[in-house]
């Protein structure tokens, strides 16, 4: 026969999950029995036990975050994050511990807090070797600096077995294996404005001519967009310098009163920047003439160097103008003779012949080379004499914006819509015209 | 005088003491509750007596009930509670006669089961046995100088993992 138990349900719940916790080490479990009868007067009766007290005992438990596995030259230095969770019933400390198998050994190994959980060590002059007390359900998180000897062969590989050992109950232990594979050593290319072997100042070493020459009034700082292009086997970090010629980075003074400042992406003030392999990254080098400087083209070479060596200097210049506008607009054009649209040749600005008949692509580009937006930027440009609209099979079009103009019946004059320019950014305008037969 | 009075007191006295209607009180019926370790399983399972636990641990309650009086306790009901703390009452462990409740009022013979509201519509659902909060047992008569023993089992939940 079965009984029910009507009662509200959430409140049985409630108790359900009481009694799934796990139970912490010390708790005390009391429990007592009653009866209760009938004495031989029919007078209801209550007996009671003793009292049994069961203590709960300490178990230790831990887990390990999996390894991972990296690719890096040889001298260089690997970080591995690593965390560790105390799954017992009570507070344990673990102590942490390595050991090295596989193609070579690491030169060393040392452990570091990482409590901000962001894969650097907190602090390089306090090592760890445990995680210290560390209370039931909590994750410590801890990061292994290991640092590749510097004969390890391409392709070698390492297993570097991180362990971590309960000190209550010593044969607790958990561990996560790191993988390093000794990988080719990193490259840097600096190019200008656009990452790839398409960009201006690809190529080793510094350039002949200056790549880029920003135009600015003395005072006004101008900024040039510079792309560090990683594309060895292992990640590395790069100094970026600057300096007026291509041998004197570190003492080689800018002009009296010019300042330069790197920063990355966010507009963060940096003083290097680690590139992944294969990858770039976009650093901004912020020039500022002196307020006094006088007129005049300055070349400038900015330089990426890592602590191994491996370096890049591009080549730009700084031209200063007392009248100079932060917008600067630049017009290029290329042959395009069966009108397809497609410029035959690389955009330029020098003078180009061309037979009647055949088409002229052009392309108007405005960059901001200022610190601030510009805003309301638009381009304009007159369909030249003897030539008219020639779309092609590539209509005028702008990067950023649009053509405002109407394209139906003759057109005279070409018009983006207005927009923003950041610190470095450009928009660009392009368009074909045929010269009249 | 007054002594022949009071030895006269005390004569009927320790002669109503003998009688069933005299001995009859609430120290009649002793508990003894003693609590054991469950270790091993099989022809090798030991009842290890413990005063400490791991979470995981089966421990069985063993509780006595001794009647030291000279006349019978009739109705004898024995409660065992399923302590808080992380104890749960393993299914099938109790001596015969198990009757069970998850809140000391209402007790019946498991499986018990409950009424919810789920989706708008009432159901009877099974109650899992871990949620059983105490155990009873009908002893009826206890005769006088007779003792019978229950006992169950019970389970110190794993961190995580349910008891």
């Amino acid at each position: 026969m079965k009984t029910r138990l009507t009662i509200v349900a959430s409140l049985l719940l409630a108790a359900a999950h009481g009694a799934q916790a796990g139970t912490a080490a010390g708790t005390q479990i009391s429990n007592t029995a009653t009866a209760t009868y009938l004495d031989s007067a029919a007078k209801p009766q209550t007996a009671t036990s003793n009292t049994v007290i069961t203590t709960v005992q300490l178990v230790a438990s831990l887990t390990m975050s999996s390894g991972n596995a990296k690719n890096a030259a040889a001298g260089a230095q690997v970080v591995y994050a690593h965390s560790v969770t105390n799954t017992g019933n009570g507070a344990d400390t673990f102590a942490l511990s390595s050991l090295d198998s596989g193609a070579f050994a690491m030169t060393g190994v040392v452990f570091y807090a990482d409590a901000d959980n962001n894969g650097v060590a907190d602090n390089l002059a306090a090592p760890i070797t445990s995680t210290g007390s560390l209370p039931a359900g909590q994750t410590f998180r801890f990061v292994a600096v290991a640092t590749l000897p510097a004969g390890a062969a391409t392709g070698a590989t390492n297993n570097l077995v991180v362990t971590a050992t309960s000190t209550t109950t010593n044969t607790v232990k958990a561990t996560s294996t790191d993988v390093t594979t000794v990988g080719a050593g990193a490259t840097v290319d600096i190019t200008a404005n656009a990452a790839g072997q398409s960009a201006l100042g690809h190529g080793a070493g510094a350039e002949q001519a200056a790549v880029v020459t920003n135009v600015t009034a003395p005072g006004s700082a101008t900024r040039f967009v510079l792309y560090l292009n990683n594309n060895g086997g292992s990640p590395d970090t790069f100094n970026l310098q600057s300096s007026l010629d291509n041998a004197t980075f570190g003492t080689g003074a800018l002009p009296n009163g010019w300042t330069v400042v790197f920063r990355d992406s966010t507009g963060a003030v940096i003083t290097s920047s680690t590139v992944n392999p294969n990858a770039s990254n976009m650093v901004y080098a912020d020039v500022t003439p002196a307020a006094g400087a006088t007129a005049g083209t300055t070349d400038v070479y900015f330089r990426a160097i890592s602590s191994g060596g491996v370096k890049d200097t591009i080549h730009d210049a700084v031209t200063v103008n007392p009248s100079a506008m932060q917008v600067t607009v630049v017009k290029t054009q290329a042959i395009d003779a069966l009108c397809d649209g497609a410029a035959d040749t690389a955009f330029t600005s020098a003078p180009i012949s061309a037979l009647p008949g055949a088409c002229i692509r052009y392309q108007i580009t405005a960059t901001n080379n200022g610190l601030s937006n510009v805003t309301q930027v638009q381009i304009n440009d007159d369909i030249p004499a003897n030539t008219v609209y020639y779309p092609g099979n590539n209509p005028v079009t702008a990067t950023l914006g649009s053509i405002l103009t109407v394209l139906t019946g003759p057109v005279s004059t070409l018009t983006t819509s207005q927009v923003t320019l950041t610190p470095g950014q450009s928009t660009t305008m392009s368009f074909g015209v045929r010269i009249n037969p | 005088m007054i002594f022949r009075i009071l030895t006269a007191l005390l004569l009927w006295t320790v002669a109503l003491a003998g009688t069933p209607a005299f001995a009859a009180d609430g120290d009649q019926v002793a508990v003894s509750l003693r609590a054991f370790q469950v270790v091993g399983a099989g022809k090798d399972l030991r009842l290890v007596p413990t005063v400490q636990a791991n979470p995981g641990d089966v421990i069985e309650y063993q509780v006595t009930y001794q009647n030291a009086g000279k006349a019978p306790a009739r109705q004898v009901v024995a409660t065992l509670p399923v302590p808080e703390g992380g104890m749960a009452y393993l299914e099938g462990s109790a001596s015969p006669g198990l009757q069970a409740s998850i809140d000391g009022v209402t007790y019946a013979v498991p499986p018990l089961q409950r009424s919810v509201l789920r989706n708008g519509r009432r159901q009877l659902e099974t109650v899992a046995p871990s949620e059983y909060r105490f155990l009873r047992w009908n002893l009826g008569e206890l005769g006088a100088g007779q003792s019978i023993t229950v006992s169950s089992r019970m389970r110190l939940g794993v961190a995580g993992k349910p008891s």
